[in-house]
């Protein structure tokens, strides 16, 4: 009961890094026009590579979504998720050191999950201590193995 | 740390990117209204659709101050144009106002297309740093609207001067 418990506890990062990226992507892919918009309000990319990751990334993160579930790809899946949080953890900490305001619809146009810069800080902070977990966890399993 | 497994993983890890941004394009260019090959602002884009593809003009709204807008809702002659989302427009709003937020008028200019474009029309948002009045105030500039403005103070300064309200 209690190794079945265990098991569970350590399945929750898991599942949520993966919900968390496959809902997110899902939802971008609905309004790629406004995820867009949000790359641009950082002021960081130039405007040939916006679209492109616009139209991208959504595909990126259901893959790195599937993948972290997955047997096989999971620690690359993992790895992926971190190498994106890290990216949004950056790209929030710019903002906030230039006073950007930014609200750069990570979750589509779903107004509930619209953040602030700060909180979009944090939330990628803690995506980021989530998904390395999950990506220290997966190493592991495979040198044990 | 097995280096060997984490160079597997970043070389994966490259192929998913490039794949997806492969992927990102094609599902694009079959959208039935595709994103372009370079992004365009907000700005950009509701100036394109609003001329219908002509190149965008330099238009410039002129801005009124308080006393002029609460002298032009007196007179009832002006539409009162609200650029902030349908949630703030709820909350409150110049009486006899209508609620067209920046996207909207992308999306569906047949709106703005009622009102008689001699018609004199006072565009306001939050307040004095807020961008979307001027934006809204454009699009109807280069939508053959002659005499658009402003209000500078917008929701902000009318609420706290304690001018009438409907909510």
């Amino acid at each position: 009961m209690v190794g079945v418990a265990l098991a569970g506890g350590k399945m929750i990062p898991r599942i949520l890094v993966s919900l968390v990226f496959f809902v997110a992507g899902v939802l971008k892919l609905r309004d790629p026009l406004a995820f867009a918009d949000g790359i641009a309000a950082f002021h960081i990319f130039p405007n040939w590579s916006i679209n492109v990751l616009s139209t991208g990334i959504p595909y990126f993160e259901i893959l790195a979504g599937i993948g972290i579930l997955s047997g096989r790809a999971r620690s690359a899946a993992a790895l992926a998720a971190c190498g994106l949080s890290v990216c949004f953890a950056l790209l929030y900490a710019s903002a906030l050191v230039r006073g950007l305001d930014v609200t750069c619809a990570c979750f589509g146009t779903w107004k509930i999950l619209q953040a602030s810069t700060q909180v979009g800080f944090v939330r990628a902070l803690v995506l980021l201590g989530l998904s390395g977990w999950v990506y220290a966890k997966a190493l592991h399993t495979h040198q044990a193995g | 740390m097995n280096t060997t497994k984490v160079a597997r993983d970043m070389g994966l890890i490259l192929v998913a990117f490039v794949s997806s941004c492969a992927l990102g394009v094609l599902t694009n260019s079959l959208r039935r209204v595709p994103l372009p090959m370079v992004y365009e602002n907000p700005e950009a884009r509701m100036l394109r659709t609003v001329s219908s593809g002509a190149a965008p003009i330099a238009l410039e709204p002129e801005v009124l101050e308080f006393k002029a807008v609460l002298g032009a809702w007196k007179d009832s002659g002006a539409l009162f144009v609200d650029a902030r989302e349908s949630a703030f427009f709820e909350e409150g709003h110049i009486p006899r106002a209508i609620n067209l937020p920046r996207d909207e008028i992308l999306r569906a200019k047949t709106i703005v297309e009622l009102a008689s474009k001699s018609r004199p029309v006072i565009v306001y948002c939050s307040g004095e740093d807020c961008e979307d009045s001027k934006l809204v105030a454009k699009a109807l500039l280069a939508l053959g609207h002659s005499k658009v403005s402003v209000y500078s103070g917008g929701w902000e300064e009318w609420s706290a001067s304690r001018s009438p309200v409907e909510k």
